[in-house]
């Protein structure tokens, strides 16, 4: 039976770790908040603002990426700034093993299909960004800043039929929040995801991470900001999950 | 030396990273001859089966390294895309020709009941004794990430020796003389991932 995975996911900010809140860095972060034993799968995301995938600043993120990854023998699905099937290849090559696309996808969806067919759809994570503003949710673009054009139902649905391989949700009003994932944000597209969905932005505690781990159509919960506040925290959730959760002790 | 054979599309570092963990020297390469000097072979892959192919071809690398499997004996280990090129054919993307070493075809998981790709966690049930799993417990969890996988075996000489269950069964780990094949990521499923990968160096070093 697959078990439900706990994902942590990290920023960095000019090669620094950082937290986030509402889509903007906030406090710095540091590793040994994670127990890289216990977590399922890392996700880490190059947040930096405007920065070009072949500039030559870019190269401090891929030094950082190469350490996370020297010390984790669990998935590192990595994005930010990927925008030709090259980028993917050289993240690949210094210790990706899925890819995370955002920008590219919305603004040519024809790019998920390219990049499946090179490196498969499950190699292939499409982060989805929405907000919830005047009784509506919408897909966000630009860090979270703008909203883009696609309808975010149509999007969520265009994106599978171009064969993406799992879907990482993240709710620009929960982030940072520890309030709690965003049920209504679920609600509203449960119905039209049919791949793997990682829920991110807002646990603040054990019982908001069981609360959607619980769904049948949730397969992975990420958390961040909570490991910040919390000791021995992985194996302390994951404590309180295994009775009623099957996930991976 | 191990070699792990470079075809741009693999996560090689992460499966460099676990070998040098436990305790063996590693070379990223797609060169004949560091191929052919090494002790043991492994044949990666992050990707679709139709570009692990072309990119394998390009490179001049299928008579390379079938000659040191299928005539010397070279021990091989292919991980996940690794594992599927190394059988007859896959329908991933249209129908393609692998490499043809196990005698099975690749096919998608067909369940409509659960979602794919299957990623994530899962069961890996021991079907055979064998010294590849010292340390491994029956069904221990391993990392999956595939639409595609091989559930029937055509190749006599080809053993299934775990499975895995994912809305049906499919072949998680299989072995012919020489040639092992694992569907999971051994380099990314933590202590038994690395204890797999260290048994199967063991059978070399």
């Amino acid at each position: 039976m697959l078990v439900k995975r706990i994902i942590t996911t990290l920023m960095l900010n000019n090669g620094v770790l950082f937290r986030s809140k509402n889509f903007i860095p906030d406090y710095r972060f540091t590793l040994n908040f994670i127990d890289m034993w216990s977590v399922d799968e890392i996700i880490l995301l190059d947040i930096t603002r405007e920065l070009d995938f072949e500039s030559e600043k870019k190269n401090i993120f891929f030094s950082e990426m190469k350490k996370i990854s020297q010390n984790s023998y669990v998935p590192l699905a990595v994005g930010g700034g990927v925008k030709k099937l090259k980028h993917i290849e050289k993240l690949l090559k210094n210790g990706a093993d899925k890819i995370i696309l955002n920008t590219i996808s919305i603004n040519n969806p024809n790019f998920i299909t390219e990049a499946a067919k090179e490196f498969g759809s499950q190699c292939i994570v499409i982060s989805v960004d929405a907000k919830y503003e005047n009784e509506k949710f919408f897909l966000m673009e630009k860090y979270g800043q703008n909203k883009s054009s696609h309808d975010l139902v149509s999007y969520i649905k265009l994106i599978q039929e171009k064969n993406a391989g799992e879907i990482f949700l993240q709710s620009i009003n929960c982030d940072g929040s520890l309030l709690g994932y965003d049920l209504n944000l679920l609600e509203t597209v449960k119905n039209h995801i049919n791949i793997p969905l990682i829920i991110s932005c807002g646990a603040g505690n054990w019982s908001h991470v069981k609360n959607v781990l619980e769904k049948n159509y949730v397969s992975a919960a990420s958390l961040t900001n909570i490991f910040h506040f919390t000791e021995k925290s992985i194996k302390n959730l994951k404590q309180d999950l295994k009775n009623s959760i099957l996930i991976r002790e | 030396m191990i070699c792990v054979i470079d075809y741009d599309l693999g996560n090689v570092i992460s499966i460099k990273n676990a070998i040098n963990k436990v305790g063996h020297e590693c070379i990223i390469s797609d060169k004949p001859s560091e191929i052919i000097r090494a002790k043991a072979l492994i044949l990666p892959g992050v990707g679709s089966f139709e570009k692990g192919m072309k990119n394998l071809k390009e490179r001049n690398l299928i008579n390379i390294i079938s000659n040191e499997v299928i005539i010397k004996k070279k021990f091989v280990l292919g991980i996940c895309l690794g594992f599927q090129i190394m059988c007859k054919n896959s329908d991933e993307f249209g129908l393609h020709e692998g490499l043809g070493w196990i005698n099975a075809n690749v096919e998608k998981i067909n369940n409509q009941d659960v979602r794919i790709p299957h990623v994530g966690w899962n069961k890996t049930e021991l079907l055979e004794a064998d010294t590849i799993f010292h340390n491994i417990k029956n069904n221990e969890l391993f990392y999956y990430n595939h639409s595609y996988c091989v559930k029937k075996n055509n190749d006599k000489n080809f053993k299934t020796i775990a499975k895995c269950f994912y809305g049906e069964d499919f072949i998680a780990i299989g072995k012919k003389d020489n040639i092992y094949g694992i569907q999971p990521h051994p380099e990314k499923s933590q202590k038994q991932g690395l204890n797999f990968l260290e048994n199967f160096l063991k059978k070399i070093c």
